[in-house]
């Protein structure tokens, strides 16, 4: 079948004055259509770089996108430009402050001249009204709005252009959270009504676990595992993904080793060879330091990038 | 010794409020007489959503609020013994830092860019103990290992900016033990960083909260954090306690609305297997000056009735709960 989404070998990085960080090291990846692949890992492993190539924001090194199979030119975007949108963490920055609600929202409409300007305002009134911002809000500026409010803003805008996918980074991580699953309802409605595909930043295992259908773990710009939600969550494999699931409290992810992190993400300007993990894993052995381990599949499209992790695999599936 | 530790109020605070003046004549109660107390050896967490006077209370207990545009009343502030409220600003420096210490969400802020870890501990351990400068350099390396900073002596030379976010919020702990301190107050200290390094410091907070036996009032708005490290909960809506307890029992049976929706609005489980949608608490929280007579939570509470809107409930303990909570209408004991 194919893939709502499809992303291969992209690379990319960022110039610094110390040199280039590759934050994007070779990144595969595919979402279905009306599927959410959730992206877990801690700051500055990449997410939002990777998020970024893909929107077009920032151009990557090399890498190949498609949608429904079809290429996508990384440069020239032409007719694919509309098909992919994002919606941000911090709402307040990335809307307009000058423009009104209703304006937010037509605006992307206007710029790709879509419909007459009767058949926009119409439009317009019936998105927002669909993402519960009432009529009384529509001509308020986003100070006059709370946090929550704003998110439905930015989640309209993004999908003015009826999109196909949407890039969600980090997009209730700055709301309360009783706003939050206000939010999260939202977005899952959505996606079930117009079957859009969801790529789904959060550093919030548990609002990943929720959205998605896929969960991808990422650590310094490589993914480490893949795999469906609930494989994910009862059988992780990869040190790194145990440690994280640790921190959540999950106590139902199988026999398998227990990996407690006391140290930080070492700087992306030098990873370390082999496994990027190993400086921090309480596991590695000398082959880490030497081979990069790749994506090794396991089973039900459980994927996980460790030398080690057949010697627990078996144990950690039992439990679930 | 151990006998009279157990259970002796450390910290009491009774009908604690912060008023903000929003003109020459208005003012609202950003919080509005909260009442709680902390053990000795007890961390007590203070959680809630933005805006719910968290960080204002804490401000009031050390004095550090803006006294231009605010005001702090209170029966009574009572820390080890002594009654703070009635003291001059002169002798609440004198108790700040050394018997309560405070650490905030964001370490930058509060540390010196300009001097290096090393002078900074020195000066904080100096300013609250008499020391020689040599003494007072080793209890700073001390402190350093204390809070568990790899390679501690090649650290002391180092800035604040050029450390991460982790290891520059174990410097402020240390800073905060530089004085002995029997109340450590530490406002959302573990928000900002990742939720790896967050566990970490969590750790680090519980197992010195362990080893030195003193107090802490944990400002979070993290259910997981106060699961983590908390003894009792205090939830706080705009401005008021709502329901107060035991960890276990706040989270396991909530009896105040609020409490209960806060927790069941938390992910639990996956949409794309089971398609259940998270429990919405509708609306947001009022800023103090638009709070409803009355419950505050009434507009959102799905329990409300009509008495609600007449005063605002107090906190009480129901025979036979074991929670104590503010509302009319509380969630019942679910029989077992
Ligand atoms: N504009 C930029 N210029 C230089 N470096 C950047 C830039 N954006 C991100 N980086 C670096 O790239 C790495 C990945 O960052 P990012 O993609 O933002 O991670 P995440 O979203 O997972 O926190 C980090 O080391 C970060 O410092
Ligand atoms: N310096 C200030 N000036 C005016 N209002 C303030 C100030 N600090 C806090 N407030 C208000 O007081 C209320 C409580 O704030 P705060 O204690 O910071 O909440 P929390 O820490 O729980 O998020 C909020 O409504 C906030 O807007
Ligand atoms: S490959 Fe080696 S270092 Fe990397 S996660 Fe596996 S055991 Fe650890
Ligand atoms: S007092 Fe009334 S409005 Fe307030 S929480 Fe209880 S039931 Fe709800
Ligand atoms: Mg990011
Ligand atoms: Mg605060």
């Amino acid at each position: 079948m194919t893939k709502r989404l499809e992303i291969t070998d992209l690379v990319a990085g960022h110039k610094t004055r110390r040199g280039v960080v590759q934050a994007v090291a070779g990144v595969n990846l595919e979402i279905a259509a009306g599927e959410t692949l959730g992206l877990v890992g801690e700051s500055g492993c990449g997410k939002s770089s990777l998020a970024r190539a893909v929107i077009g924001l920032n151009t990557p090194t090399s890498g190949a996108l498609s949608i429904n199979g079809d290429p996508m030119d990384m440069r020239r975007r032409g007719n694919h430009a509309r098909d992919i949108q994002m919606v941000f963490q911090d709402p307040y920055g990335s809307l307009n402050p000058r423009l009104t609600v209703q304006q937010l929202v037509e605006e992307p409409l206007t710029v790709h001249r879509t419909r007459s300007k009767a058949e926009r305002k119409t439009f317009v009134k019936a998105l927002l009204d669909r993402v519960g911002i009432p009529e009384a809000m529509h001509d308020r500026l986003p100070h006059q709005l709370s946090g929550g409010q704003r998110q439905r803003v930015g989640i309209a805008r993004a999908l003015s252009l009826e999109p196909k996918i949407l890039i969600c980074d980090e997009p209730v991580s700055a709301l309360d959270v009783s706003v939050q699953a206000q939010v999260l309802n939202l977005l899952v409605e959505l996606q079930r009504e117009q079957n859009l595909s969801y790529l789904f930043i959060s550093h919030d295992l548990e609002v990943v676990r929720y959205v998605s259908h896929w969960i991808a773990v990422m650590y310094l710009g490589r993914i480490v595992e893949i795999g469906p939600v609930e494989e994910i969550w009862s059988s992780p494999l990869h040190p790194y993904t145990r440690a994280l699931m640790q921190t959540t409290g999950n106590d139902a992810m199988g026999e398998g080793p227990e990996v407690k992190l006391n140290s930080e993400l070492p700087s992306p300007l030098s990873p370390p060879s082999g496994c990027r993990f190993r400086t921090r894993c309480p596991l590695a052995i000398e082959k880490c330091a030497q081979e990069v381990p790749d994506l090794q599949e396991n089973g039900k499209g459980h994927q996980v990038a460790c030398h080690r992790a057949k010697e627990w695999s078996a144990t950690v599936s039992a439990a679930a | 010794m151990q006998e009279q530790e157990q259970g002796a109020a450390l910290l009491d605070v009774r009908k604690l409020s912060v008023l903000i003046k929003q003109s020459s004549r208005q003012k609202v109660r950003a919080v509005d007489a909260v009442s709680f107390s902390v053990g000795v050896g007890e961390t007590l967490a203070l959680v809630g959503e933005s805006g719910a006077g968290k960080s204002l209370t804490a401000m009031a207990i050390m004095r550090l609020h803006k006294a231009q545009s605010m005001g702090v009343e209170a029966d009574s502030i009572r820390l080890d013994g002594q009654e703070l409220s009635t003291l001059s600003d002169r002798e609440i420096r004198k108790i700040r830092g050394s018997t309560m210490a405070m650490i905030f969400q964001d370490p930058l802020s509060s540390l010196n860019p300009v001097l290096t870890v090393e002078r900074q501990l020195v000066e904080a351990i100096r300013l609250h103990n008499d020391m020689s400068a040599a003494a007072a350099r080793q209890r700073a390396l001390e402190l350093l290992d204390m809070v568990r900073i790899p390679a501690a002596k090649s650290r002391l030379g180092e800035y604040s900016h050029r450390l991460s976010g982790g290891m520059r919020q174990r410097v402020m702990i240390a800073m905060a033990l530089a004085g002995n301190p029997k109340l450590i107050l530490a406002d959302e200290p573990t928000t900002a960083l990742d939720v790896t390094i967050s566990a970490q410091i969590l750790d680090l907070l519980r197992e010195l909260q362990t080893e030195l036996g003193v107090g802490m009032l944990f400002i979070t708005h993290d259910l997981h954090a106060v699961r983590s490290i908390a003894h009792r909960v205090a939830v706080m809506y705009s401005g008021r306690i709502v329901e107060t307890g035991n960890v276990e029992d706040v989270f396991s049976r909530p009896h105040h609305p609020y409490t209960e929706g806060l927790l069941a609005a938390r992910p639990h489980g996956s949409f794309s297997l089971d398609g259940h949608k998270l429990r919405e608490i509708p609306g947001t929280v009022p800023s103090p000056a638009d709070r409803p007579a009355g419950c505050a939570f009434g507009p959102r509470c799905n329990r409300s009735q009509p008495d609600c809107e007449s005063q605002p409930p107090s906190l009480r303990n129901e025979t036979g709960a074991r929670t104590s909570f503010a509302c009319y209408h509380p969630l019942k004991e679910v029989p077992a």
